[in-house]
């Protein structure tokens, strides 16, 4: 992964995200405050903001990881704002500070990601939380099979979709919706739609 | 001297809880109150704004109380992303029921350590 491969990345997610605003806000309508589309919306436009100053162009990666979490700790508020936020700066320090990072460096950041918000949340696989589709993709890419990792990438972006849906049986052990029981039953958790938008840019970026 | 982070989704839950507080165990007792205004929420810059104005103020370990469990989320990423020089303690106690044991405990003479376990015993106590 390159600095430009990143920051494509992380535009096309804020775009998806932008582009799904409604969608996110009902899903945390149903089983939250409503304002998870609004919140994530407001921290990615900042992180975009911030890469289009005239200023020479980013090419630290530990730098981008960085400054991506501490924007979206200070903007986007909320669970995701925290977990999103904390979970980017503190895998920050497995990339390089200089060119590119290979495939296994980028894979150990990104399982650091999720193992961040899995800490600082308590949430596992099951919870009906955004783990359900980070953790599942993380571990396919982990796992090396197939091969080829833009393979593996496929599969979970083609995937990440399906895996949020099936968010929608759970009941909510974590975050607001655990307040609901098994009411918070028959609603997709909105956390795990936009984590699969995340996977589905990623994709893309890696893919361009 | 220990002080006393209230967060808050909402700024005025965390004021008038502040208020209750000083009511109940004297204004001198550090006491700040941080959370939304208009639109309701909490980040970890509110929270590190918290935690700078009761360091200070003086206080060398602060004892910082959520409403709810993003707000607690938000405490630890400050704690842990934005370091102040006082030590910092995210407590999992009842926001009200913490805070009022914890303030009762430092103004009678406890330290932090006795303040943060008056507040999670909180838990145990019923109201009926």
């Amino acid at each position: 992964m390159n600095a430009e491969q990143f920051m494509r990345w992380w535009i096309c997610f804020g775009q998806e995200v932008h582009a799904h605003l409604d969608d996110l806000n009902e899903l945390d309508r149903a089983i939250g405050d409503g304002d998870h589309g609004t919140n994530m919306d407001r921290g990615l436009s900042k992180v975009r903001e911030l890469w289009s100053l005239p200023k020479t162009p980013v090419e630290n990666l530990l730098e981008l990881s960085k400054t991506t979490g501490m924007t979206l700790l200070s903007t986007v508020g909320g669970a995701s704002g925290a977990l999103w936020g904390s979970a980017m700066v503190q895998a920050s320090q497995k990339l390089p500070v200089q060119g590119t990072c290979t495939t296994e460096t980028q894979i150990a950041w990104l399982d650091a990601i999720v193992a961040s918000m899995e800490n600082r949340g308590k949430a596992r696989i099951g919870d009906k939380t955004m783990i359900d589709v980070l953790r599942v993709g993380v571990d396919i890419l982990i796992k090396g099979d197939p091969p080829s990792f833009s393979e593996r990438l496929n599969t979970v972006a083609s995937s990440a979709r399906e895996w949020s849906e099936a968010t929608r049986s759970l009941i909510a052990k974590r975050g607001r919706a655990a307040y609901l029981g098994e009411r918070s039953q028959g609603h997709v958790d909105p956390g795990s739609f936009s984590a699969a938008l995340w996977w589905e840019c990623l994709n893309r970026a890696m893919g361009e | 001297m220990t002080g006393i982070l209230l967060v808050s989704h909402s700024k005025q839950l965390a004021q008038g809880l502040e208020k209750l507080l000083h009511s109940l165990s004297g204004e001198d007792v550090f006491v700040e109150s941080v959370g939304g205004v208009g639109s309701l929420g909490v980040d970890a810059t509110m929270v590190m704004e918290g935690l700078n104005q009761l360091t200070d103020m003086g206080s060398t370990e602060i004892l910082v109380f959520g409403d709810l469990g993003s707000a607690i989320l938000s405490a630890e990423n400050a704690k842990d992303l934005m370091p102040v020089s006082a030590r910092v303690h995210v407590v999992d106690a009842p926001f009200v029921e913490g805070a009022v044991a914890a303030a009762m405990s430092l103004s009678t003479g406890g330290g932090a350590e006795e303040a943060m376990a008056a507040a999670e015993e909180a838990y145990q106590i019923r109201k009926r």
